[in-house]
């Protein structure tokens, strides 16, 4: 079987930020607290048990088959550190409950060190996961960005001081900077391979206030990260359309942004500076309440529209928790395989396929029949993985099971798949009731539940 | 369901320090005798908002709390949010947006909404805080105030007695140039006459929500209908409500055989028309039709249903 070769992974990601054509666009889940999800812990459990995080990142790896992957998607870590309080969710990163600078017109002085805080913690995690997966997957370490730190320590007022206050803003920000930039150094020590500034906060503010206050710390940033030989990421939430050439100005090796933005209007202002586009799968309207046909179909969609050159499909912003993860199964096979997703999805749309197909009396088997639906299970990994599940099961018991693999690319298994309603891929069913969906199945849960019915 | 029987919604808006909560506590004491409910959102901090509105009674909460309820990665939390409270069947329900929420997608995001809930929300417009002693100075430096401005139906000029009358004058103008017909109260205190929100607000340039390329919303179909001739009032109405099910949003303008004009708009089925009074109307209709009826099942709807209309 002719899987996607894990060693190729993140070379496919690393080949597209040196401008390389490649077999396909990388993709880069932004897995934070939604990781917890594929192991049923919470954001809590995760952000501070550094096991289960690394749980929940390997789970991420195997079942979302990334080019990239960020390994800690919290933004609060340094503003912690500096004297903010957080409010734990369980089911997403911490927030920020109190600003430490909000009365106070001082500016702070304290860079935070590797041993402050949650920094040993990440930088504990960063360096296991690197061991295990650091060959096949090009690893992102994420860090707060001047503005939003300066947000996360001044709280609102900081909105008014861009008006106001210019030079008591121009020192947070340049304080702010140098903690990022730390941050960065520190990340490349454990060996991440593309350093990413996180800024939300940038895309409220207008291009003018952009150029005035920010526009050099940025630069100085990605200059820090090129020194440090390593690529850089740029990343925005909202509507930053305004602020985008300027962003690429700073000097970053790629940008990645969220639903608010206009992906065609991005790349063409991207392109001019040879700068990845990175994003933008909607968060909620797509990867949370959508099918996984949905996902499929938007991630085509974007290939249609935007070319595979200078781009990277990632989620527009750190994923909620409660995704589907057959969501993201579908969103990695169209990454891997668009011209036969292309395709499936053309067929699985039709209503009118009229073929006949005889489904197997699953009341009355001679022996219990495994089923894997699949994509195509030379080619797609999670299909692939599905079917291997099957098979192991099939030569364990041999002939005491019967096994079937249906591959949609064949119209007859398409009505089959309809016929059974089968909405996700890849499935496993057994004596026709689905049993597993999109989760690759533990192979001795698997061989209990087939022995049950053996007996 | 009726619009009538649909739970009334209420957006508010504006920047920081505007008078957002003051607003809003006005609204709780002229809809005191009214089922209503609130979702707060803030930015970055605890709702210390939220703890003095919970001393009045008959009134459901709900907050989204650290990032704007429309930063994508906080809008799953917001429909969950509304869709809980559209299910509590209120009689009016008031969203109170963070200072830097950008409203530009809420319509979008309601439409979205309502296609998942049985509750349906009627959304009534959305209300603006402008901070008269800041406002021009803080629309050089945020991008938010003018998307926050752009998509008002009412704006609340607010804090009017810190300000001289010219300024007053000078913010009035440029907030007319980003949203040009949009109702504008001069107040302090954030205090609202009695029934102004009684009236649907008829934004002419209320602009459309915007439809990203890269969205599933984009694959709607949408069509206009330009008016050229003169249209039977009760004809037009036949039309919409024969096609309306098959729509998501209607809106524009026509006009009828005695050169009155109307307004019509319409969310997920339904549709209102009203008579209205406003000086250079452009006539035309943006229909945009439900993802899942078929380009040619509309063209035949239209042709049925256009016959003898214009």
């Amino acid at each position: 079987m002719e899987k996607l070769h894990n060693h190729n992974r993140k070379e496919i990601l690393l080949d597209t930020f040196r401008h390389k054509t490649t077999d396909h666009v990388p993709w880069v889940p932004f897995a934070g607290s939604h990781a917890g999800k594929l192991k049923n812990y919470s954001a809590i459990d995760i952000f501070k048990d550094e096991n289960k995080l690394l749980e929940c990142l390997l789970e991420v790896n195997k079942q979302y088959q990334p080019n990239g992957q960020p390994v800690f998607f919290d933004l609060q870590i340094e503003a912690e550190i500096l004297g903010c309080g957080l409010k734990w969710h369980e089911k997403g990163p911490p927030s920020i409950s109190t600003h430490p600078f909000e009365n106070n017109d001082k500016i702070p002085d304290y860079i935070p060190t590797d041993s402050d805080g949650r920094i040993p913690f990440v930088l504990k995690v960063m360096k296991q996961f690197k061991e295990l997966v650091g060959s096949s997957t090009a690893l992102f370490g994420l860090f707060c960005g001047p503005l939003t730190l300066a947000a996360h320590l001044r709280g609102t007022k900081l909105f008014i001081d861009l008006l106001r206050n210019k030079n008591y803003t121009e020192k947070l920000i340049d304080y702010t900077t140098q903690v990022g930039k730390k941050m960065a150094e520190y990340y490349s020590n454990e060996g991440m391979d593309i350093l990413a500034v996180v800024d939300p906060v940038v895309s409220q503010i207008s291009p003018r206030v952009f150029k005035q206050y920010l526009l050099e710390p940025f630069s100085e940033i990605f200059k820090k990260i090129k020194a440090l030989n390593k690529f850089s990421s740029f990343f925005v939430c909202g509507d930053a359309t305004n602020n985008l050439d300027l962003m690429c100005q700073s000097g970053p090796d790629s940008i990645f942004v969220d639903e608010n933005v206009d992906m065609i209007t991005a790349k063409k202002i991207l392109n001019q500076y040879k700068i990845l586009l990175g994003g933008n799968i909607p968060l909620t309207t797509v990867l949370l309440y959508g099918t996984q046909q949905d996902n499929m179909k938007y991630i085509i969609d974007l290939l249609d529209k935007l070319g595979t050159e200078d781009l990277i499909i990632a989620p527009g912003c750190d994923m909620p928790y409660d995704i589907p993860i057959d969501n993201v199964i579908g969103v990695v096979q169209a990454v891997q395989e668009p011209d036969l997703v292309r395709s499936a999805i053309k067929d699985y749309e039709k209503t009118d396929l009229n073929i006949q197909i005889d489904l197997p009396d699953y009341n009355h088997l001679a022996k219990p029949l495994i089923e894997v639906f699949t994509l195509d299970s030379d080619i797609c990994a999670a299909c692939g993985y599905m079917r291997d599940a099957g098979f192991q099961a099939k030569n364990y018991f041999g002939d005491a099971i019967e096994f079937k693999e249906y591959k949609i690319t064949s119209r007859e298994n398409i009505a089959r798949m309809k016929k059974m309603k089968i909405e996700h891929l890849p499935s496993l069913l057994i004596n026709g009731n689905l049993s597993y969906s999109s989760i690759i199945p533990n192979k001795d849960e698997l061989i209990k539940k087939i022995e049950k019915m053996i007996k | 369901m009726s619009i009538e029987e649909k739970t009334t919604l209420f957006l508010i808006t504006g920047f920081l320090g505007s008078g957002k909560t003051t607003l809003l506590n006005n609204l709780i004491a002229l809809y005191k005798d009214t089922k209503i409910g609130i979702l707060q959102n803030e930015y970055g901090t605890i709702s210390i908002d939220g703890i003095l509105l919970r001393n009045q009674e008959s009134i459901e909460i709900m907050e989204v709390n650290d990032g704007s309820v429309f930063c994508v990665c906080k809008k799953g939390e917001f429909i969950d949010a509304l869709i809980k409270m559209a299910s509590l069947q209120l009689e009016t329900i008031f969203i109170e947006a963070s200072g830097i929420s950008d409203p530009s997608n809420f319509i979008r995001d309601l439409e979205f909404i309502n296609q998942k809930t049985q509750f349906k929300l009627n959304y009534r417009g959305n209300i603006c805080l402008v901070d008269a002693e800041n406002v021009l100075d803080l629309i050089e430096s945020m991008i938010v105030i003018e998307s926050q401005i752009k998509y008002a139906d009412w704006i609340v000029l607010n804090k009017i007695d810190l300000v001289t009358k010219n300024s007053i004058l000078k913010i009035i103008d440029k907030i007319k140039s980003i949203n040009s017909h949009v109702d504008i109260i001069e107040t302090t205190y954030s205090k609202l006459p009695p029934h102004i929100l009684n009236k649907d607000p008829i934004t002419l340039n209320r602009p459309e929500p915007i439809l990203s390329q890269n969205t599933l919303e984009n694959r709607l179909l949408k069509i206009t209908l330009h008016q050229n001739s003169s249209m039977e009032l009760d004809k037009v109405k036949e039309f919409f409500y024969n096609i309306c099910h098959e729509t998501i949003r209607i809106k524009g303008f026509f006009y009828d055989l005695n050169k009155i004009s109307y307004y019509v708009s319409g969310v997920n089925g339904n549709f209102n028309i009203k008579e209205i009074k406003l000086q250079n109307i452009e006539y035309k209709i943006n229909i945009i039709f439900k993802k899942e009826v078929a380009d040619f099942k509309i063209l035949e709807l239209l042709e049925k249903n256009w016959e003898g209309l214009a």
